[in-house]
C-alpha cells in the first residue's frame, strides 16, 4: 500500500512534468507560428537595422572629437548596448504584449479557465525572442563591421554568452512582474515605451552606471539589467565591474530569482483579485 | 416624420464650402481620437525628450565636461537639447505623416467603415490628403509644446520670430509627406497589411533626413539622394535657425525646393493612389480584407 502510494505520487510528479513540458511546447509553437506568419516584419527588421544603428549611434558620437569616432572600445560597447536594448525591450514587451493581445482578441478568459501555468502561457514570445536575439546579434555584428569598419572585441566568448543567456532570465523575471501590471491596468503601451528609455539610461546599457549620480545609482542596483550590462561589457570588452565579479554574479542571480518569484506571485495575486472583483473581462 | 424629412433634406443640401467643411470635420474627428488616447499623445510628446536624454547622458558619460564643446564643433549648435528635441519631433511627425493615411484606411477596413467613404460625395483621395493636413496641424501643436518646454528650461534663448519660422517650416515641410502617405495608402488598399513596408520607408527617411546629425557624415552620393527628401530640407532649415550651417543651399533656396518637392510628391502620390484604387475597384478588391 505504501509502495503504491509512493508509486502514485511519482506518477503524479511525472504527469505534472509532462504537462509542464506540453505547456512549454504549446507556448513555443504558438510563439513561432505567430512570428513566422509575419515574415515581412522579419525582413523589415533586417533591412532597417543599419538605418537604426546610424540613427542611434551617430548622435552619441557627436559629443566626441571626430578623431575618436572610430575608437574600437567605444564602438564595441555601443554594439553590445544595442544587443542589450533588445533584451530590455523583451522584458518589457514579452509578457505584457502576450497578455494584452489575449485581452484584445477576447481569448484571455478562456486561457484562464484552464489549469495551465500562467507564466508559461504568456511566455510564448520569449521563445521567439531567443531566436530573434541570436539573429539580431549576427546581423548587428555584420552591419557594425560594415558601417563603422571596426574589429569586434570578444575577450571571453563563453562567459559573454552565459551573461547574454542570463540576461534573458533577467528579462523573464522583469517581464513577469511587468506583465502582472499589464494584466491589472490593461493598456500600458505608452508607459512601456517611456519606461524603456528610463531603464536604458538608469541601468547603464550604453555607459557604466558608475558615471551616474548617486541617487540614480541607488535605483540602478536593484534592477537586474544593470548587472547584465556590466558583466557583458566586462567579459566582452574587459571593462571593470561595479562589484568584484563573484559578488556581482551572486547579487545578479539573487535578483533574478527574486524577480521571477515576485513576478509569479504578482501574476497569481492579480488574477485572483481580478476574478474576485469581476474585472477580468473589463477592458 | 416631419423632423425626419427635414433631416433628409438637410443631408441633400450641398455645403457652401465643401472642402473646408470636410477638412474641419476631419480635424475635429482626429482631435477627438487623439484626446481619447491620451497615453499615446503623451508618448508622442515624450519620445523626443527620451531620445535627447539618452543621447545627452551617453555623450556626457563619454566626454564629460568637453561633451558640449565637442558637440558644438561637430554641429555648430551650442545646445544639444534643442538640436535633438527639434530632430526628435521632426522624426515623429514624419513617421506619423507617412503612416497616417495607410493606418486610417486599414482601421476603417477592419471596422468595416471604409466603403462608406465611397458613398459620400467627397473624393476619397482628398479625404486622405486632408487627414494628412489635419495631422500636420496637430504635429505642429505637438512641436510647439515640446519647443516651449525646451524654452521654459531657460537653457535656450531664441526669439519668438525664430520659433514662429520653425513652426512654419515644419508645417510646410510635412505636407509633401502626404504624397508618400498616399503611396502607402495605395499599397494598403491593394495588399492590406503593409506596416512592415511603411516602417522600412520610415527608417530610411529618418536616417537620410539627418534629424539627429549633420548629413556631412555620409558620402557625397548619399547626401545627394538625401536632398530629394523634403524632410532633409525641413531638418536643415530648422537646425539653421538654431545655429547650424545651412549647407550649400541658402534657407530661401531650400524653402523653394521644399515647395517644389511638395508639388512633386503630392502629384506622384495622388497618381499612384488613384491608379491603384481604380485597379482595386475593377478587380473587386476594394472590400476584400
Amino acid at each position: 500500500m505504501r509502495q503504491g502510494k509512493e508509486g502514485s505520487s511519482q506518477n503524479i510528479k511525472a504527469r505534472s512534468i509532462q504537462a509542464l513540458l506540453l505547456e512549454i511546447e504549446a507556448a513555443a509553437t504558438i510563439g513561432f507560428k505567430t512570428y513566422f506568419r509575419y515574415i515581412a516584419w522579419l525582413i523589415s527588421d533586417i533591412i532597417t537595422t543599419p538605418a537604426w544603428l546610424i540613427m542611434i549611434i551617430v548622435p552619441m558620437l557627436l559629443f566626441l572629437p571626430q578623431e575618436q569616432w572610430r575608437d574600437p572600445l567605444i564602438l564595441n560597447s555601443f554594439l553590445w548596448a544595442m544587443v542589450l536594448w533588445d533584451i530590455v525591450s523583451s522584458g518589457l514587451w514579452t509578457f505584457g504584449m502576450a497578455i494584452r493581445r489575449e485581452q484584445q482578441t477576447g481569448t484571455l478568459e478562456f486561457l484562464l479557465l484552464t489549469n495551465a501555468n500562467r507564466a508559461i502561457i504568456f511566455s510564448r514570445n520569449i521563445f521567439t525572442r531567443l531566436f530573434s536575439l541570436t539573429l539580431s546579434v549576427i546581423y548587428s555584428f555584420a552591419f557594425f563591421v560594415f558601417l563603422f569598419g571596426i574589429n569586434i572585441i570578444l575577450l571571453n566568448p563563453i562567459l559573454t554568452l552565459v551573461t547574454l543567456l542570463s540576461g534573458l532570465f533577467a528579462s523573464l523575471g522583469f517581464g513577469l512582474l511587468y506583465g502582472a501590471a499589464v494584466f491589472k491596468y490593461k493598456n500600458v503601451g505608452p508607459l512601456t515605451n517611456i519606461l524603456q528609455f528610463l531603464i536604458l539610461g538608469i541601468c547603464g546599457i550604453f555607459f557604466p552606471v558608475t558615471t551616474l549620480p548617486e541617487p540614480l545609482r541607488l535605483i540602478a542596483y536593484p534592477l537586474p539589467f544593470t548587472y547584465t550590462a556590466d558583466l557583458l561589457r566586462h567579459y566582452a570588452l574587459g571593462t571593470p565591474t561595479i562589484f568584484p565579479p563573484g559578488i556581482e554574479w551572486a547579487l545578479y542571480v539573487l535578483e533574478i530569482s527574486a524577480y521571477l518569484s515576485l513576478g509569479l506571485l504578482a501574476l497569481y495575486l492579480v488574477e485572483k483579485n481580478l476574478k474576485a472583483t469581476g474585472q477580468l473581462g473589463a477592458y | 416624420m416631419y423632423l425626419c424629412t427635414i433631416r433628409v433634406r438637410d443631408l441633400q443640401k450641398k455645403a457652401r464650402f465643401p472642402i473646408f467643411s470636410l477638412a474641419l470635420g476631419i480635424l475635429a474627428k482626429e482631435l477627438k481620437i487623439m484626446s481619447r488616447y491620451i497615453g499615446s499623445l503623451l508618448l508622442v510628446l515624450f519620445i523626443p525628450f527620451g531620445m535627447s536624454g539618452l543621447y545627452l547622458g551617453v555623450g556626457y558619460a563619454l566626454a564629460g565636461e568637453k561633451s558640449f564643446s565637442n558637440f558644438q564643433a561637430n554641429t555648430g549648435v551650442a545646445t544639444p537639447l534643442a538640436y535633438f528635441v527639434v530632430g526628435g519631433v521632426l522624426m515623429i511627425a514624419s513617421m506619423v505623416m507617412i503612416e497616417n493615411a495607410s493606418s486610417i484606411i486599414r482601421e476603417e477596413q477592419l471596422i468595416g467603415t471604409f466603403e462608406l467613404h465611397y458613398l459620400t460625395p467627397n473624393s476619397p483621395v482628398l479625404t486622405w490628403m486632408l487627414h494628412a493636413f489635419a495631422w500636420s496641424i496637430l504635429m505642429v501643436i505637438v512641436f510647439a509644446v515640446d519647443i516651449s518646454i525646451v524654452l521654459a528650461t531657460a537653457i535656450v534663448g531664441y526669439d519668438y520670430l525664430t520659433v514662429f519660422l520653425i513652426f512654419l517650416v515644419v508645417f510646410i515641410g510635412l505636407i509633401p509627406l502626404a504624397g508618400l502617405g498616399l503611396v502607402i495608402a495605395a499599397l494598403t488598399i491593394r495588399f492590406k497589411e503593409v506596416y512592415a513596408v511603411s516602417s522600412t520607408i520610415n527608417a530610411f527617411i529618418s536616417m537620410l533626413s539627418g534629424f539627429y546629425y549633420p548629413l556631412e557624415i555620409f558620402p557625397r552620393i548619399v547626401q545627394a539622394v538625401a536632398q530629394l527628401l523634403p524632410t532633409t530640407h525641413v531638418s536643415i532649415i530648422t537646425k539653421t535657425l538654431i545655429g547650424a550651417s545651412s549647407g550649400q543651399l541658402s534657407v530661401g533656396d531650400r524653402i523653394l525646393v521644399m515647395v517644389l518637392l511638395a508639388f512633386l510628391y503630392l502629384t506622384f502620390g495622388k497618381t499612384i493612389y488613384q491608379r491603384w484604387e481604380n485597379e482595386a475597384r475593377k478587380r473587386g478588391e476594394l472590400s476584400k480584407y
